[in-house]
């Protein structure tokens, strides 16, 4: 039986060994999904750790009863089969009883999944456009002039990717031009896409909403804490999915205020150089010439 | 032998030489075919995961570019799923069911032949479009529009006709196993006496017909709108690239079940074996199993929850699908039961069929995770979803291939395999598997997308830790192959029923089978 | 010898039936799940595509709420076309009609027709958005460097559930499949 047992205990060793040696905050060794800096953000972690807890102690529980059949029933110990093979009593508390727990399970996750749906009134409303492969913010106003309308993409040099120089600590979450929007703010993102499908994810805002061309998709964010947080596109793209990072800088509100009235004097600056009609890549923009 | 005269068919030993197997309506050829290529494919789509686990070892460019990663993280999905676990269990289905039920063959024998020999030519055709002008597909397995479709490459054209053929040959595969259960049983293999594996197989053949079909009309609509400028996917003319997920999904899910319902019906053949006692609710496994069936079908957008859906549309699949634990949790506390009380010796068969309990139900685990909505916002697409469904696949449905091999391996050659080297097989899968795939979860919880080719280095050491795992679960299939073609050639004898507990009518023919069984039909107790 | 005929003739039948229970799931794929897909779109809103020229008559104004609609554009990659909002925002009540512009221009050397796509959030207004008239509702020729201010006129539906209060539509620019340049030859 150790014999047998040996590898299992070689695995156990080893993972144990990666709990503790995360528990260190070793950073490279994250096991577990972010709280993240929404409400709803940290309510779907903590629904994600109720569904932790509830699958591992019906694992302990099951695989107890397996392993202990495993070993009290052998052969080699001079067990002699028994012939019964139906229980109808059992059969049907084993029916229930995951019935039930499932119940227990789905009404916390509706609870949650209705607060996400009960979206707040935004003042600030970011449209997030996806291209093959980088992300396009505007910011919507009220008339044309005053829209502000940015691409963000990836920063990280080609000869860092290429292993020509030491990679930086943001490898490949780090970009030209971040979003940036306002703590304790709600904002609106609409969310579409240019080419094909993106996803546009934010672990620590709990928004992961896919980007579909000729369709807007709708994310709320309140953030409670102001800093700067990293995704990835999460949908296939073609060839520079992994390419194609979102970086959201969170500003105080009037630093937030104060950024959005330098980056409005931008474009009407560059609006008297009468050279913003066209993106480099022809795109359109939803500026007034 | 030689004085039966020629046209005598149904005592005609086989044909020699290679052209034999190109005729053969022999459903124990047919079945080794499939069950050979189904290896070969394998060892293909393993070897292309060889080359996406090397290349995500360290973070960078380290071995291939993006363009040609993406290629092989489709082609390692598409010949997986639809040149491996499937053509191996419809494998099995040919070998085994004829035995199990009494029959002297399948009831049709040359569709038997033509759907098998249809089938190298899909991945022919498949395998050739690496290369082909712009590469092959590109997409993934699921070839979302319109990635697939506006922007795919020119072989997606090619890529759908394998996908039509290999459908036709699931379908005409699963015809002939319905008619075959339905007509050819023994007299007195009622309903309520088949074997399990008759059972699940019987429903996924049902599985089989309604789903592919629907697999046929999405890849049409993608070839019209390629080709013909129809707008099914394409939304300026009209369409959505949403109908092609909700299209791809209504089949999708369903055909994850295709690939599992067998693996069902091998274990709760082998458990019950090597427990010396039969199997613990025989009634509602075959219920529980009808349920799962039937609860695939109303499931298909929880692979969809981030695309935008109503409050009402993403409780009702969030609902159903955590339903489906029911039956699934019905069948693993089944087999537990099975072994209380029983006798039990740990032969190959039985640790491949104890090690597909425990990870399957892993995968299980992690699937009933995902099914809740609000938090599948963040697992959705991730390496969380990785590691799931490779729990469910690898020591899912392909240990319970495994399983089945070592299970049948005396049976069908005579010869008994090397106990100790497929021991040896076993550990070293059971640990790659999960060297491979455990840390996955650790990756997608940390926030890793799947299918990217390089990643933040805060992935860099799972990452590692996973293609280690996976080059050892890599090479140990190739020391499966060692012990196959080794038991095939020469061992042990075996005996007609080499496993002391083994229970079904296929232990009462010799080892090795004749060519010809059960022409008279067997006596049912 | 009988017995095996007739069983063989069975299977055969058998055979049939599943064959055509196969050939009538994928006709169900076209003539069923297609035409649902689109009719629970339509009943739900899912994607936010909205329709029209509607034929509801506006009842009444409804002047204790302002509802705030914004309006967005965009256009299909690699497309030689200039597309924009020329009102971003309009502060409506419900009931009331309102005219709004896009621009679009033609920016390349060759007539071109497009079809810009509507889309609307959240999806559950759909129904209650109300075009009378829109450029999307059929596509749009250009000739090289033509630029054209094209109107969308709309009402808000006083039945808007209460919580809403902002209503964001949005314009995708798509190159019009299967027309040939062949087929534009006379654009007026
Ligand atoms: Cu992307
Ligand atoms: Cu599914």
């Amino acid at each position: 039986m150790l014999k047998r047992l040996r590898p299992f205990s070689l695995l156990a060793v080893v993972f144990t060994a990666l709990m503790v040696a995360s528990s260190g905050a070793l950073a490279g060794w994250e096991l577990n999904m972010r709280q993240g800096v929404t409400e709803i953000s940290q309510e779907i972690y903590s629904l994600h750790m109720l569904m932790l807890y509830i699958v591992c102690i019906i694992g302990v529980l099951v695989f107890g009863v397996m392993f202990w059949a495993m070993f009290k029933y052998r052969k080699s110990k001079g067990a002699k089969p028994a012939t019964w093979h139906e229980n109808t009593r059992l059969e049907v508390l084993w029916t229930v009883i995951p019935l039930v727990i499932l119940i227990g399970m789905a009404v916390p996750a509706t609870v949650t999944l209705a607060k996400i749906y009960d979206t707040p009134d935004a003042d600030i409303t970011v449209k997030v456009n996806g291209y093959q492969w980088r992300w396009e913010y505007t910011y919507l106003a009220d008339t044309p002039e005053e829209e502000v309308s940015f691409f963000s993409s990836l920063a990280t040099p080609r000869f860092e990717i290429r292993g020509e120089a030491p990679r930086s600590e943001f490898y490949l979450l780090d970009v030209d031009n971040p979003l940036v929007i306002p703590a304790n703010t709600p904002v609106k993102f609409l969310i579409t896409a240019n080419d094909v499908i993106h996803s546009w994810w934010v672990p620590d805002f709990g928004i992961k909403k896919d980007a579909v061309p000729g369709i807007i998709n709708e994310s709320h964010a309140t953030v409670l804490e102001p800093g700067t947080y990293r995704g990835m596109c999460a949908e296939l793209c073609g060839r520079d999915h992994a390419y194609m990072p979102i970086v959201v800088e969170v500003l105080e509100p009037e630093e937030f205020e104060q950024w959005l009235a330098e980056q409005r004097g931008d474009v009407a600056a560059a609006e008297q150089d009468d050279s913003v009609a066209l993106t480099s890549a022809g795109q359109v923009r939803s500026f007034i010439q | 032998m030689t004085a039966i005269p020629h046209d005598d068919h149904a005592h005609h030993g086989p044909a020699t030489g290679l052209w034999r197997w190109v005729v053969t309506t022999n459903h124990k050829d047919i079945g080794a075919m499939y069950l050979w290529f189904s290896f070969a494919m394998f060892l293909l789509g393993g070897a292309f995961a060889m080359v996406i686990r090397a290349e995500l070892f360290q973070p960078g460019f380290s071995l291939v570019e993006p363009e040609f990663f993406n290629q092989m993280t489709t082609m390692h999905g598409l010949i997986m799923v639809f040149g491996a676990v499937m053509p191996a269990f419809v494998g099995l289905a040919n070998y085994m069911i004829p035995l199990m039920i009494g029959a002297p063959d399948m009831a049709l024998p040359r569709l038997n032949n033509l759907s098998f020999w249809i089938l190298p030519f899909a991945f022919l055709i498949l395998v050739s479009t690496l290369f082909m002008a712009g590469g092959g597909p590109n997409f993934g397995w699921t070839f979302y529009a319109p990635l697939s479709t506006t922007y795919g490459p020119p072989s997606t054209v090619f890529f759908i006709l394998a996908m039509h053929i290999m459908g036709a040959s699931s379908i005409m595969g699963a015809i002939n196993i319905i008619v075959t259960i339905w007509n050819m049983r023994a007299p007195g293999m009622t309903w309520m006496k088949m074997p399990l594996f008759v059972w699940t197989w019987l429903i996924t053949a049902f599985l089989l017909i309604m789903v592919m079909p629907v697999l046929a009309g999405l890849i049409t609509m993608m070839l019209l709108d390629i080709t013909a400028q129809t707008s099914f996917f394409n939304a300026a003319g009209g369409g959505s690239p949403l109908l092609f997920q909700h299209l791809f999904w209504f089949f999708g899910h369903p055909e994850v079940y295709i690939m599992i319902l067998p693996a069902f019906g091998i274990i709760s053949a082998i458990i019950p074996a090597f427990a010396r006692k039969p199997l613990f609710g025989y009634a509602s496994m075959v219920y529980a199993t009808a349920a799962i069936a039937i609860l695939s079908f109303f499931v298909w957008a929880h692979h969809m929850f981030t695309v935008g859906m109503p409050f009402a549309a993403q409780l009702f699949f969030m609902i159903s699908t955590m339903i489906i634990a029911v039956p699934t949790g019905v069948k693993v506390f089944n087999w537990v039961a099975t072994m209380i009380g029983g006798s039990m010796t740990f032969e190959v068969p039985m640790l491949f069929a104890i090690a597909f309990v425990v990870l399957f139900t892993i995968g299980g685990f992690s699937g009933l995770m995902l099914a809740i909505a609000p938090v599948d916002y963040q697992y959705h697409d991730t390496y969380f979803v990785v590691a799931h469904f490779h729990y469910v696949l690898v020591p899912g449905a392909v240990f319970s291939i495994m399983a089945g091999v070592y299970y049948w391996l005396p049976k069908w050659t005579g010869h008994m395999f090397h106990e100790g080297l497929a021991k040896v097989h076993f550990w070293m899968s059971f640990i790659g598997v999960n060297v491979a795939f455990f840390p996955q979860h650790f990756l997608g919880l940390a926030g890793m997308p799947r299918r990217i080719p390089d990643y933040p280095l805060q992935f860099a050491n799972f990452n590692m830790i996973s293609s280690m795992g996976a080059f050892l679960f890599g090479l140990s299939q190739l020391l499966f192959m060692f012990i196959v073609i080794k038991c095939v050639m020469g061992g042990k004898k075996a005996e007609a029923k080499p496993w002391e507990g083994a229970e079904g009518l296929e232990w009462d023919l010799p080892s090795p089978l004749p060519y010809h069984t059960f022409e008279t039909p067997p006596k049912i107790k | 010898m009988t017995t095996d005929a007739a069983k063989k003739k069975s299977n055969t039948k058998i055979m049939v039936q599943l064959g055509l229970l196969a050939a009538s799931m994928i006709a169900f794929v076209f003539v069923g799940l297609v035409p649902m897909y689109n009719w629970i779109c339509e009943v739900t809103g899912i994607g936010g595509r909205t329709t029209g020229p509607t034929t509801e008559l506006i009842t009444e104004i409804d002047e204790s709420r302002d509802i705030r609609v914004q309006f967005m554009a965009s256009a299909e990659r690699d497309m030689p076309f200039e597309f924009r909002a020329l009102d971003t925002r309009v502060q409506v009540h419900p009931g009331q009609q309102h005219t709004i512009h896009y621009r679009v221009t033609n920016t390349s050397d060759e007539t071109r027709a497009v079809q810009a796509v509507p889309s609307l959030s959240p999806y559950r207004v759909t129904e209650h958005f109300h075009k009378i008239e829109c450029f999307c509702f059929e596509e749009t020729v250009l000739a090289p460097g033509e630029s054209l201010d094209m109107p969308m006129i709309f009402y808000v539906d006083p039945r808007l559930p209460e919580d809403v209060s902002s209503i964001a539509m949005s314009y995708s620019l798509f190159n019009l499949p299967g027309y040939a340049q062949a087929d534009i030859k006379e654009p007026n």
